[in-house]
C-alpha cells in the first residue's frame, strides 16, 4: 500500500510519532503479527470457529485506534490487548451468535467444543487417548476466564508470563497464581484418567 | 534429611511456575525423587500441562483451516441432494460478519473498507485502562452481601486487603478448614477474612466473620468454594475449602498484598 496514504490517515486521527520514530506501517505490522494474534485469538476466545473473526475485528479496531498506542509497550502486546477484548466480547454477543443460528438453521453444526470434526486427526504420537482430551476441552472451558485465558496463553508460541501480564493488565503474580489454580482444577477433574495415576 | 511433604506442597505454585530459587528447586527435587507422593504429584502437573499444550495445538489446527468442517449439509437444504455448492452460497449471503474462509488474504480489502469511511467510530475507541478480564457490565451483581445490623456491603468496603472469601455450604470439613485458615492468619493485617453460608445453609454460632449474600454472584464463587480476591478487587485464586488448597492460596495473596504494599497501605 502507499505509504503517504498511512501518514495522511494517522495525521488525521491525531497520532503523531515520536520524533525519530518511524511512522507505523499497520499493514506490515498487522501481516507480521497475525499469526501470534490468531494464537491469541484461539487462546481466548471460547469458540475456536469465532478465531479468526476476532482477529480480524482487533485488527480494525487496532488500526482505527492507533492513535490510543503510546508506544509504551510492543505492538504486539498492545494488539493482543484488544484480541484478548473482542474475544470476551465476541462470547458475549448473543445476537450475533443467534443470527448466525438462523441463517445456519436448514444446516446441522457440530458444537465448537470438541464434540466435532477438531478430534478426527489422532494425535500424531498417537499417546494421547482421545477421550482424555475430550475432557481436557470441556475441563478447559470449564474454567472462569480469568484461569481459563492465562492458562491456554502459556501454551501460545513464545508467549512468557511477564508477557502474558503485560497484555492481560494484571501483575506477574497474579498470572501465576491464576494458571497455578487452572492446573490444579483441571488436575483434580482429569486424576481418573491421568497416566500417572494409572502408574500408582 | 530432605524438606516435607508439606514445604513442597507450599512451593508447587512456584515450582511449576518455574519461578524457585536454584537451590529451593535442588531441594525439591532431591525431595521428589525420595517421596513417591509428591513425585506423582509433580508427575500429574506435568501430565495436565502437556494436555493443555495438545489441546490448544489442536484448537489452533482446526481455527486455522481454511474450509470449515463445522459447517456440513447432514441434511439436505430444502431440496434433497443439496450440495456442499449450497453451503458455499450460504456463506456468500452471509455477507462480512460470516465466517469467511479467505479472511487472511482479505485482510487488506476489509482494511481498505474501513480507511474510506470518515471518522473512526466512537464507540470503537479502545480504554486501554480497562481491565480486559473484568465482565463488560451486565446487570449480575457479582459481590454483595449484608452484615448482621443489616448493612449492604460491596467489594468496594474491603478494597485495600485482600479478601478470603468462602461459601461455605453443609460441608462440614469446609466449615472447618475456614475456621483453621481464619485462626491461622487472623493476625495478618492485610487480610480479611468473610465466610457467606451458601443458599439455604445455617452456620449457626461461627467463629469466623459471616455475612448473607444479597442476591450476588460472590464473584462466580461456588458453594464449597473459596475466592482470593486482590486489594483492587480482582480474583486472584480460587479453590476448594476441603482439600487443603486454601493455606497455600491465601499465602499467595498475602505474598500479592506485600508487592503492593511493601510498607504496609
Ligand atoms: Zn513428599
Amino acid at each position: 500500500m502507499n505509504p503517504s496514504a498511512t501518514e495522511s490517515v494517522l495525521n488525521k486521527s491525531g497520532w503523531a510519532p515520536r520524533a525519530g520514530d518511524a511512522p507505523i506501517d499497520f499493514d506490515l505490522a498487522a501481516r507480521e503479527h497475525r499469526p501470534f494474534l490468531m494464537q491469541v485469538a484461539v487462546a481466548a476466545t471460547r469458540n475456536v470457529d469465532d478465531a479468526e473473526d476476532v482477529v480480524q475485528e482487533a485488527l480494525v479496531r487496532g488500526y482505527k485506534g492507533l492513535r490510543h498506542f503510546r508506544g509504551d509497550c510492543p505492538l504486539r502486546v498492545w494488539l493482543a490487548r484488544i484480541v484478548v477484548r473482542v474475544s470476551i466480547n465476541h462470547h458475549r454477543s448473543f445476537v450475533r451468535r443467534a443470527k448466525r443460528w438462523v441463517l445456519f438453521g436448514d444446516l446441522e453444526r457440530e458444537d465448537s467444543d470438541g464434540r466435532r470434526a477438531a478430534f478426527d486427526a489422532a494425535d500424531p504420537a498417537g499417546k494421547v487417548e482421545l477421550e482424555t482430551l475430550l475432557d481436557v476441552g470441556r475441563g478447559v472451558d470449564a474454567l472462569p476466564d480469568e484461569f481459563r485465558i492465562p492458562l491456554l496463553m502459556l501454551a501460545v508460541d513464545g508467549l512468557t508470563i511477564p508477557e502474558i501480564a503485560r497484555i492481560l493488565e494484571i501483575p506477574e503474580g497474579t498470572v501465576k497464581s491464576r494458571i497455578f489454580y487452572g492446573r490444579k482444577r483441571l488436575k483434580k477433574r482429569l486424576m481418573p484418567s491421568l497416566a500417572v495415576r494409572a502408574e500408582r | 534429611m530432605t524438606k516435607s511433604c508439606q514445604w513442597v506442597e507450599s512451593r508447587l505454585e512456584a515450582y511449576v511456575s518455574d519461578s524457585l530459587t536454584p537451590a529451593e528447586r535442588g531441594e525439591l527435587d532431591r525431595h521428589a525423587s525420595d517421596c513417591a507422593a509428591c513425585r506423582s504429584e509433580l508427575a500429574a502437573f506435568a501430565e495436565v500441562d502437556a494436555l493443555v499444550a495438545e489441546h490448544f495445538r489442536r484448537r489452533l489446527r482446526s481455527a486455522s483451516r481454511p474450509v470449515r468442517p463445522m459447517v456440513r449439509p447432514l441434511r439436505p437444504v430444502g431440496v434433497a441432494g443439496a450440495s456442499l455448492a449450497a453451503v458455499w452460497i450460504g456463506f456468500a449471503a452471509l455477507g462480512p460478519d460470516a465466517v469467511d474462509p479467505d479472511a487472511a488474504d482479505k485482510f487488506p480489502a476489509a482494511l481498505e473498507a474501513e480507511r474510506a469511511k470518515p471518522d473512526p467510530d466512537p464507540e470503537l475507541a479502545i480504554p486501554l485502562a480497562e481491565d480486559p478480564l473484568q465482565p463488560q457490565p451486565t446487570p449480575v451483581v457479582r459481590f454483595r452481601v449484608q452484615d448482621a445490623a443489616g448493612y449492604v456491603h460491596t467489594l468496594e468496603d474491603f478494597s485495600g486487603s485482600v479478601l478470603v472469601l468462602g461459601v461455605v455450604d453443609g460441608n462440614a470439613a469446609a466449615a472447618a478448614d475456614f475456621e483453621a485458615s481464619y485462626a491461622r492468619y487472623t493476625s495478618e493485617s492485610g487480610l480479611r477474612f468473610l465466610a457467606v453460608p451458601a443458599d439455604g445453609v445455617d452456620l449457626g454460632a461461627s467463629r469466623f466473620p459471616t455475612m448473607a449474600n444479597r442476591a450476588s454472584t460472590l464473584m462466580e464463587t461456588d458453594p464449597g468454594e473459596f475466592t482470593i480476591i486482590s486489594p483492587e478487587g480482582e480474583v486472584h485464586a480460587r479453590g476448594s475449602l476441603d482439600n487443603g488448597e486454601l493455606p497455600a492460596a491465601i499465602d499467595s495473596g498475602l505474598r500479592l498484598w506485600r508487592d503492593r504494599f511493601p510498607s504496609g497501605p
